[in-house]
């Protein structure tokens, strides 16, 4: 496990450097100067425009300003935001802290509700409790999320008032105003989860309810709710896992709409702030703090899938 | 063999079938069926594929898949009637305490995600009263019932760590450790070879015996349950044609249908075909295949495998040779390496005087058209989204001289040749029968007019009687075609019927070869010997039909040193023990032939 852990670790550094590399290509093929951004747009002098440049080593060849940018990457150091002058490893955790709050809540409580109701609906194969909750899926996945999200806020943010519609205060500041902020932008990605999520959970149980050995632990007297939970739960919910890696990966690297509808100060709304204003240093951190976001999630869920199944070994 | 059992004809009736009638939304699969079991007999119910017998043991546990229904008769087991249950609670309190089930796929039927002492524990936690810790003694002392070594070290591993022997074991272990009154075992050894469904048969027999547990024996194959059930009933079609005393259904069968599947069970009059005389059509020398497990990170170390060792065989122009063996044994992997399908790590294969690897492409591909295979599993070596006609067609696919109405012809042609009509080019593979897409199988292989065809247990997977049928085709297809057969399968019996030669493996190693009449007057290795006893066949007597006891003839060679490929780092080595009839020994020197 310590050896798989490790292994896996070690094999995304190259990962890592390579998507480093396109960030830096790409960030510098972006139209635009970042000098004359942080210059506020005014350059009617070409001296201290080059002298910015200088300042921000923009005059060096390019290989040079990434290796350089790589040298400071590996000393932990990410630079400093062009517009802000915060320092980009603190700024990045502080806006993924809002987006870790707000999307792992949403993944819990769709599992929470969609494991269950996709066991039932299998369980419950053509009855009208299967059709009512094929239905709820299917209604709420042609929905548009950042739409259902706009109708959360309409309705219970400006004709009922119940919650606020506009920010967002840290839990850690004021917990029972922090949860008031949190409760639409959770509901609203949970919403969009909680369908996808049934429908795996629904399909999985449904193949492995034909199997044999669902058959025969029923053949030995074992109650439903057994055959369900031990026999059934176990085995189908690898594709749902698979789902919930995708999505947590996803959703963990920004959750753009999302933020940007309830406006919260995630990673998902720093990281179109920074393209807007040509943010290079927040920018390229944030692209290659996504991709540490992605292997991260990817190894948790494969330690996740030896838990359920015994054949894969972590080696 | 039947032995002579203290079943009284008043016996205690523990499970009466009434005028029972299963359906399927409106298609009826059990009609009106009759059935008694008394306590402690075994009654087997044969039938083949689609007969409806699976569906009468799901049915006496309540158990029928979807959208399944019983929708006349009654099953009354002791006093409960389980068509209509006093209670749900009821039925599932019969279900493991009273009434056992075991599966015929021992690969599918216990949960792959539990260990298996978990999955013994379960059903005991229900339905005794026992502690943990006597739970636990009592699985162990089950597993040591059925013949697994170990047991402590068993309960906490996970299914796929066992083979499908042992996995089926572990099985009859967790369903007799509840002492049922009735077990009903649905093909509980059809997915296993010879040797290990002998073992695995006779541990259940044995138990049940000891426990006094009747036993409903579900199978296709007459010649397998002969040997244990009291008493036999024969299903056609949803409906129960015969049943009787075992030796009274074997001797003077009454029913027409019940007569056509033992001639099937019997061992037929084998006739070989024998090869044509000069230069061997195949040749194999010293080929050895291995496999690699993957190591750190797929670059260092890694597990090497040998799946075949240093086998050499021959093929004549036209003949049928046989390699046999158990699962595992290396001898599909020889089928595939000739055909270019797995890479060999030694050896030479000579096609037609030249060796296959080393000629142009051109040419090697050239060459290999002449050699086809017919694969085991019809229902997945047929394309699903493929007509019928495309998939035949597909063999002529290299010959770009024919036209498009020459080769419609030419599929049309073989299509009647293999015994189905023009019209099923435009079925698909699903509105086939098993013995129908075998016969597709067989006419995609030949439409090429190949030299060589490769037949990997090509008809397994297939009832007994269809078995019959497709032999028979391969026999007159043969005569008509004149092509040769390397014929692999696991079971003696069916190579017999053709094969002229026969090579043996174990473990990637060859054991004996010889021609096939030779083999079966003289087998000489053990494994050889150990194989024949295993496969049982019903054979014609003066008085009717009758479980073959094979009475192997006595080992007259004085060799004791017989090569066990179980210690496969022993010395080893081929030696003549006649003409034609090879054996593998441990040492040269100490054999006195």
């Amino acid at each position: 496990m310590f050896l798989f852990v490790a292994r896996r670790l070690l094999m995304s550094v190259p990962t890592l450097i390579i998507v480093a590399v396109m960030v830096f290509c790409l960030v510098r093929a972006l139209p635009g100067d970042p000098a004359i951004m942080m210059l506020g747009g005014n350059i009617d002098d070409e001296s201290t425009l080059q002298m910015m440049r200088q300042q921000l080593g923009l005059d060096q060849p390019l290989p040079i300003q990434f290796l350089a940018w790589l040298r400071e990457i590996f000393s932990g150091n990410l630079g400093v935001s062009v517009l802000t002058g915060q320092s980009v490893g603190a700024l990045l955790l502080d806006r993924f802290s809002v987006t870790a709050t707000v999307v792992l809540l949403a993944i819990t409580t769709a599992l929470i509700v969609a494991i269950p109701a996709g066991l039932v609906a299998a369980h419950r194969h053509n009855s009208r409790t299967d059709y009512a909750i094929v239905f709820l899926t299917i209604l709420k996945l042609s929905m548009p999320s950042f739409w259902v999200g706009l109708m959360l806020l309409v309705v219970f943010g400006a004709m009922l008032g119940w919650l606020p519609t506009v920010g967002y205060v840290s839990m850690s500041q004021d917990f029972g105003l922090g949860v008031t902020y949190l409760i639409l932008p959770v509901t609203s990605l949970a919403l969009s989860e909680i369908a996808v999520m049934t429908r795996m959970m629904r399909a999985g149980s449904l193949e492995v309810m034909n199997r044999d050995y669902i058959t025969h632990a029923r053949a030995k007297g074992l109650p439903e709710r057994q055959v369900l939970w031990r026999h059934v739960f176990p085995n189908a919910f690898a594709p749902t896992l698979t789902m919930v890696g995708i999505a947590l990966a996803g959703l963990l690297a920004g959750a753009a709409v999302t933020e940007t509808v309830f406006t919260l100060p995630g990673i998902g709304k720093l990281l179109v702030d920074s393209i807007y204003g040509r943010d290079y240093p927040v920018l390229q951190g944030a692209l290659l703090f996504i991709a540490l976001i992605y292997v991260l999630t990817n190894l948790l869920i494969d330690i996740a899938y030896s838990f359920f199944d015994p054949k894969v070994r972590l080696t | 063999m039947t032995q002579s059992r203290n079943i009284s004809s008043d016996g205690d009736v523990l499970l009466a079938v009434e005028n029972l009638e299963i359906s399927f939304g409106h298609a009826a699969v059990v009609k009106g069926v009759n059935l008694t079991v008394k306590q402690g007999e075994v009654l087997a119910l044969v039938g083949e594929s689609g007969s409806g017998k699976s569906m009468i043991g799901r049915s006496i546990l309540g158990l029928l898949p979807e959208p399944g229904r019983v929708t006349q008769g009654h099953i009354r087991f002791g006093s409960e009637e389980i068509t209509s249950p006093t209670s749900p609670e009821a039925l599932r309190k019969l279900r493991g305490r009273s009434i056992g089930l075991i599966f015929q796929e021992p690969l599918s039927s216990l949960n792959p995600t539990m260990r298996i002492g978990e999955q013994m524990f379960e059903a005991m936690r229900l339905h005794t009263d026992l502690s943990e810790s006597q739970i636990r003694e009592r699985a162990l002392d089950m597993l040591r019932q059925v013949r697994l070594d170990r047991p402590e070290t068993l309960l906490n591993h996970y299914p796929h760590e066992f083979s499908g022997g042992m996995r089926q074991r572990i099985m009859i272990a967790s369903v007799m450790m509840l002492q049922p009154k009735l077990l009903i075992a649905d093909e509980p050894t059809t997915a296993l070879d010879a040797v290990v469904q002998r073992e695995v048969l006779d541990i259940m027999e044995e138990l049940a015996r000891a426990n006094g547990t009747a036993v409903i024996l579900i199978s296709h194959d007459l010649a397998v349950v002969a040997r244990y059930a009291d008493r036999i009933a024969v299903m056609e079609q949803g409906v129960l044609v015969e049943s009787g005393v075992t030796q009274k259904v074997l001797t003077r069968p009454q029913h027409p249908y019940t007569q056509r599947l033992l001639e099937a069970a019997q061992l037929g009059v084998p006739a070989p075909v024998a090869g044509r005389e000069g230069e061997p059509l195949l040749k194999i020398e010293n080929l050895s295949v291995d496999f690699t497990e993957k190591g750190w990170l797929g670059l260092v170390g890694g597990k090497v495998h040998h799946a075949v060792r240093d086998v050499s065989l021959t093929v004549a122009p036209g003949e049928f040779v046989g390699l046999v063996g158990k699962s595992g044994s290396g001898k599909s992997t020889i089928g595939r390496a000739v055909c270019g399908l797995t890479p060999s790590v030694g050896g030479r294969v000579t096609f037609d005087g030249r060796e296959l690897g080393s000629l142009s492409s051109a040419e090697e591909r050239k060459l290999r058209q002449r050699i086809r295979v017919v694969f085991q599993d019809p229902f997945s070596s047929l394309n699903p989204r493929m007509r019928i006609g495309r998939i035949i067609r597909e063999g002529l696919r290299h010959d770009t001289s024919l036209s498009r109405a020459e080769r419609q012809r030419a599929v049309e042609e073989m299509l009647e040749a293999v015994g189905l009509t023009r019209e099923m080019a435009n079925r698909f593979p699903h509105a086939l029968s098993g013995g129908q897409r075998q016969r597709v199988a067989i006419a995609r292989a030949l439409i090429a007019k190949p030299d060589l065809i490769i037949a990997d247990e090509p008809v397994s997977a297939l009832d007994v009687t269809i078995q019959a049928q497709i032999l028979s085709l391969l026999k007159r297809l043969q005569a008509e075609f004149g092509f040769a057969c390397l014929f692999v399968s696991h079971d003696l019996h069916i190579v017999e019927q053709l094969c002229a030669r026969l090579y043996v493996l174990h473990n990637g190693r060859l054991m004996e070869s010889a021609a096939t009449p030779d083999l079966f007057a003289a087998p000489r290795h053990p494994y050889t010997r150990l194989l024949l006893s295993a496969s049982p066949r019903l054979q014609q007597s003066e008085d009717g039909v009758m479980l073959a006891e094979t009475e192997l003839p006595q080992d007259d060679s004085d060799v004791t040193d017989y090569y066990d490929a179980t210690r496969p780092d022993d010395p080893y080595h081929l030696v003549e023990a006649k003409a034609g009839h090879i054996v593998a020994v441990r040492a040269r020197e100490a054999t006195s032939l």
